[in-house]
């Protein structure tokens, strides 16, 4: 096997530093992590850090930590490389990771606040020029709602509505079955709307779907069971 | 709705896209043309934080990737994102939560360790005493040895008065518990951290700290006293229920009369103030003042408004002044002597009631008077210390009467004449049956069979049948939860659970 990932590797010089390159598909690219490939872990830092990024930026919104939790992902990724059964699924498979951290960092950051060790202030979202100021504000408030759902439900819910995932996919990536995510999406969606009320910014949005205005006219008495489908 | 979502998924995927490759700007700007178009509820919403959070991971000043991957590539760790002071609190914190642990874990042990130290042992004058072991302080006689003092190695003390004695019932590491049978006793408790004294006089128990006071009991008389010096207690008995006495103050309790009276340090200069058991176990045999005719009326008639507030009234109401008891109707024999008798009962002149009845005039009197009559001629003689006699009237009463409340009253006085201080089991054991009798098959009123109901609990308190007066208790209470015997019913209860544990200990 080794042979094999010298022949996708190619070396790239420079300088003094021989930088050696890495090409092939994710499952030589995990052969190649297994087999200590040098410039395996390059490759795939390089290959899925943006969505792995974009990924963790839908959990947690923008966080100062964002950076040190990319790090972390493709950290633990590469410790436990050999846990990985399908080498094709890389990309879910690092999903699957950057959820569990997010997830360990919610929770982190639930127990300071408890603590009174860290503010409780939302972080303020970095000035982009060409954005939206509205959906900046809207951007804030939806985290601030979900920052006070259990961490588990807010993951199912920001994968879904906000990463796009398919329930199956979002069911991989926090390592549930499909039917905990469909419980845990109703669950999430309900509260989602009963707390969103209260934040103006999230008024005409609210206003504008008739299946939350349903929810919130519900006063949570149905089951939300809809979010799952 | 799912096809909203579906919607949200492509077009957030379209943007991912766009973002992750530097030309796809415009890409970037059409799926927000095309997210701003589709703009509903849920869909919109996610839409529209998904491109707008592309927008800002798209922004050039971004170097989070950059950052990570130097990170990761380096090998090097997670740096700590904690602030300086959060770093700071954490171990303070820490430190803190230990501290606390330690003290609490500390005081919980406490007790543990006071169980498992070495138990307090005492000293009766130069020799070590035993647990269980009767110590007495003799009557006053010409060279007779000063009265015993016990000596705690805790640095307690318990010095017996003339004519007392007392019985060390438990030592432990926190104190001892001590069981003053008669007389009196001056008691200092050194007060520690870990202090528990108990002192037992008849029916009341004294719950010490740290203290320093004098405590009495007479058993012939019924007379409980605790005169306080310094310190607090708390006092548990009948008729008192619980009590706080602080310095300065005093507590004498008449079980005979079913008279308590508290009194501060003010009262303490007024003759009537001694304590009664000073009065009945300083060595002598002492005789009872003799007071006006008015006074013991006054003493009288505070018994009888004592019967009405009190737990546990006499068995029989005390007889009424003179203004308020209707002589009853003479009787045939000898009218003239029935009539001047129940005149002096009336009065309080009890004594002066039973010796003007010798014991041919009795027999006329307990063959033809009626009842009201013989109830209080039967009441005169014990409170004249004729127990013998009273026994005779109520027990002609009770034949005479059968089956009515005045039998029933009978019967109370004759168990109360049983179940005496130092009385035998056969005693107690009459005393129980006489109790038994007052049902409302033999005429009892309510009142009268609450109170033997009550009577019973109290019997078995004192003949150490735990379980039995705790079941009376629970019995008694089913059928009367309120009311003063309710209350004494309580208590006892609460101590009926508490013996055990003593026992145990």
């Amino acid at each position: 096997m080794a042979d094999g990932v010298a022949a996708h590797s190619e070396r790239k010089k420079t300088g003094n530093v021989v930088e050696i390159g890495f090409t092939g598909d994710d499952a030589a690219l995990v052969r190649a992590l297994e087999n200590g490939h040098p410039g395996a872990p390059a490759a795939l830092f390089d290959r899925h850090a943006p969505h792995v990024r974009r990924m963790l930026v839908r959990l947690l919104g923008h966080d100062q930590e964002l950076a040190d939790l990319l790090h972390e992902v493709f950290a633990r990724a590469l410790k436990n490389i050999a846990q990985l059964r399908e080498p094709a699924r890389l990309r879910q498979w690092l999903v699957g990771v950057a959820v569990h951290t997010a997830r360990g960092h919610i929770r982190a950051r639930t127990r300071r606040r408890w603590l009174r060790l860290a503010s409780d202030e939302t972080m303020p979202e970095p000035a982009a020029p060409g954005i939206d100021p509205a959906a900046v504000e809207a951007m804030r408030c939806t985290y601030a709602v979900l920052q006070k759902l259990p961490a588990d439900q807010r993951i199912a819910f920001a994968l879904r509505f906000i990463a796009g995932l398919e329930l199956k996919d979002v069911a991989e990536a926090a390592g549930v079955s499909l039917a905990t995510i469909k419980r845990r999406l109703a669950r999430a969606e309900k509260r989602f709307v009963a707390l969103a009320r209260r934040e103006p910014p999230l008024e005409p949005w609210l206003a504008a779907s008739t299946r939350w205005r349903d929810l919130r006219d519900d006063d949570d008495g149905g089951d939300g069971g809809e979010a799952a489908r | 709705m799912t096809g909203g979502l579906q919607a949200l998924g492509r077009v957030a995927g379209e943007t991912a896209e766009a973002v992750a490759e530097p030309r796809a700007e415009r890409e970037i700007a059409a799926a927000r043309e095309r997210l701003v178009g589709a703009r509903e509820g849920t869909v919109a919403l996610g839409r529209e934080l998904a491109t707008s959070q592309d927008q800002l991971l798209a922004y050039p000043g971004d170097d989070t990737l950059a950052r990570a991957r130097q990170r990761l590539l380096a090998g090097r760790r997670r740096a700590a994102g904690l602030p300086g002071f959060v770093r700071l609190a954490v171990p303070l914190a820490v430190c803190l939560l230990i501290a606390v642990a330690i003290i609490f874990g500390l005081r919980a042990r406490e007790p543990q360790r006071a169980a498992t130290a070495t138990a307090v042992s005492y000293l009766v004058g130069t020799r070590a005493g035993t647990l269980g072991e009767r110590v007495s302080a003799f009557a006053p006689r010409l060279g007779a040895a000063p009265a015993p003092e016990l000596r705690f190695s805790d640095g307690s003390t318990v010095d017996l008065e003339r004519a007392s004695s007392a019985r060390v019932t438990a030592l432990d590491a926190r104190g001892a518990e001590v069981d003053l049978e008669r007389g009196a006793a001056r008691v200092f408790v050194n007060p520690r951290r870990i202090t528990r004294w108990t002192l037992h006089a008849g029916p009341f128990t004294v719950h010490v700290v740290g203290t320093r006071f004098r405590l009495a009991w007479d058993a012939s008389t019924k007379r409980f006293s605790l005169q306080m010096t310094k310190g607090k207690v708390r006092v548990e008995g009948p008729t008192i229920g619980e009590r706080q006495l602080v310095a300065g103050q005093r507590l004498d309790v008449d079980l005979s009369q079913r008279v308590s009276r508290a009194q501060t340090a003010a009262a303490k200069a007024q003759p009537s103030a001694r304590p009664l058991a000073a009065q009945g176990a300083s060595g002598r045999r002492h005789r009872r003042p003799v007071r006006p005719a008015r006074q013991r009326l006054a003493r009288t008639t505070r018994a009888r408004r004592f019967e009405r507030v009190e737990p546990m009234p006499a068995a029989t109401p005390a007889p009424a002044p003179a203004t308020a008891t209707p002589a009853p109707a003479p009787a045939p024999a000898r009218p003239t002597t029935l009539a001047r008798a129940l005149q002096h009962v009336g009065a309080g002149r009890f004594c002066q009631a039973n010796g003007l009845l010798d014991d041919k005039a009795l027999s006329a009197t307990l063959a033809k008077a009626p009842a009201k009559a013989l109830l209080a001629l039967g009441d005169a003689a014990r409170y004249c210390s004729a127990q013998q006699r009273a026994r005779t009237i109520y027990l002609a009463l009770w034949r005479r009467f059968a089956r009515s409340p005045s039998a029933a009253a009978a019967a109370l006085a004759l168990a109360r004449l049983s179940h005496t201080k130092g009385a035998s089991a056969l005693q107690l054991q009459q005393a129980e049956r006489w109790l038994q009798r007052v049902s409302a098959a033999n005429g009892a009123s309510a009142a009268q069979q609450r109170i033997a109901a009550a009577r019973r609990v109290e019997l078995a308190f004192a003949r150490r049948q735990t379980r039995r007066a705790c079941a009376l208790a629970r019995e008694f209470l089913a059928r009367w939860s309120a009311g003063s015997a309710a209350r004494y019913v309580k208590q006892v209860a609460v101590r009926c659970k508490l013996t055990p544990e003593r026992k145990r200990r």
